[in-house]
């Protein structure tokens, strides 16, 4: 089995929407954009894809943000990473501009569901590595892939100019399995945002929040 | 239209949408600074300054705004253009 890690291509575009639909969901069958805007799996990946070909810089949908592990040559596992704020503006802010230009009325009639996302919301840590939408085939699962791409991302901040002294990971908190295995890399909590707005289990998997962080 | 005439008409529009009261625009006013100015409503905010100055942005200017001197400064492009 040969393991390598590279940067995303354009070829991979497939394979990354597939990881950002699977994480968002965290392991549930809860697809949020569903819930939030109405959006179906195909609009989901359109909406995905859309975001990705504006090319931001500085928030999670952005193509050179992403490192694809390779087994025996074949997408196993993706993870996006970036400094939050390296560019001035926060990943939340730039994403939902994205969104919402592209959504319009879709997202203007979710205001609702917006705020009630809202009341979960944790700030990220400006400066600090983000490590987002990571994800391993299942058919790769248990292998420590994840693990790798993150030591590998990790690593490869420290070796730029302005290296981050912290990397963050923000998830569910239902996701035990993948909060065991980032604990194992090293990161521990740092905070948590539980919801009590009696709406938030219709729209996610799950009411809490949680930051993990590892001093780098 | 003159800088100090949309810094006035944003303050109102900054007003309405962060409820932040009669604010004094600066350049480098950011997010950072108004407490309800957040991802949901500078999308609000964005739309109320389109449909108040009769422009439209596009996605790359949008994400390339900084801070409210961005901002002013594509209102003032925009308003003469149009």
């Amino acid at each position: 089995m040969k393991i390598s890690i590279r940067k995303a291509t354009q070829e991979d575009m497939e394979f990354i929407t597939d990881g950002i639909i699977h994480a968002e969901m965290s392991g549930s069958t809860k697809l949020p954009y569903q819930t939030m805007f109405g959006l179906n799996e195909e609009e989901t990946q359109t909406l995905i894809h859309h975001v990705i070909e504006e090319e931001i810089d500085g928030q999670e949908w952005y193509l050179p943000n992403f490192s694809i592990l390779e087994i025996d040559g074949q997408p196993a596992s993706c993870l996006s990473s970036w400094v939050e704020g390296e560019n001035g503006s926060g990943s939340g802010l730039l994403k939902a501009q994205a969104m919402g230009w592209i959504l319009k009325e879709k997202w203007t009639n979710a205001a609702q569901q917006l705020e009630c996302l809202k009341s979960m919301q944790l700030a990220r840590i400006q400066g600090a590595l983000q490590l987002e939408c990571i994800y391993t085939k299942k058919e790769h699962r248990g292998k420590g892939l994840a693990s790798k791409l993150i030591e590998h991302c990790i690593q490869e901040a420290l070796t730029t100019p302005k290296k981050p002294n912290l990397a963050e990971i923000q998830l569910l908190g239902n996701n035990e399995a993948a909060m065991r295995s980032y604990t194992k890399c090293g990161f521990l909590l740092r905070e948590q945002s539980t919801s009590s707005h009696p709406e938030i289990l219709t729209l996610l998997a799950h009411h809490t929040r949680v930051s993990l962080i590892r001093n780098l | 239209m003159e800088s100090s005439d949309i810094r006035t008409q944003l303050s109102t529009i900054f007003d309405s949408v962060f409820h932040c009261g009669a604010i004094t625009i600066t350049d480098d006013l950011t997010a950072d600074q108004v407490e309800k100015w957040d991802s949901l409503t500078h999308l609000t905010m964005i739309a109320a300054v389109e449909s108040h100055f009769g422009i439209r942005f596009k996605l790359k200017e949008l994400t390339g705004m900084k801070n409210t001197g961005d901002l002013i400064t594509l209102i003032t492009e925009k308003t003469q253009v149009g």
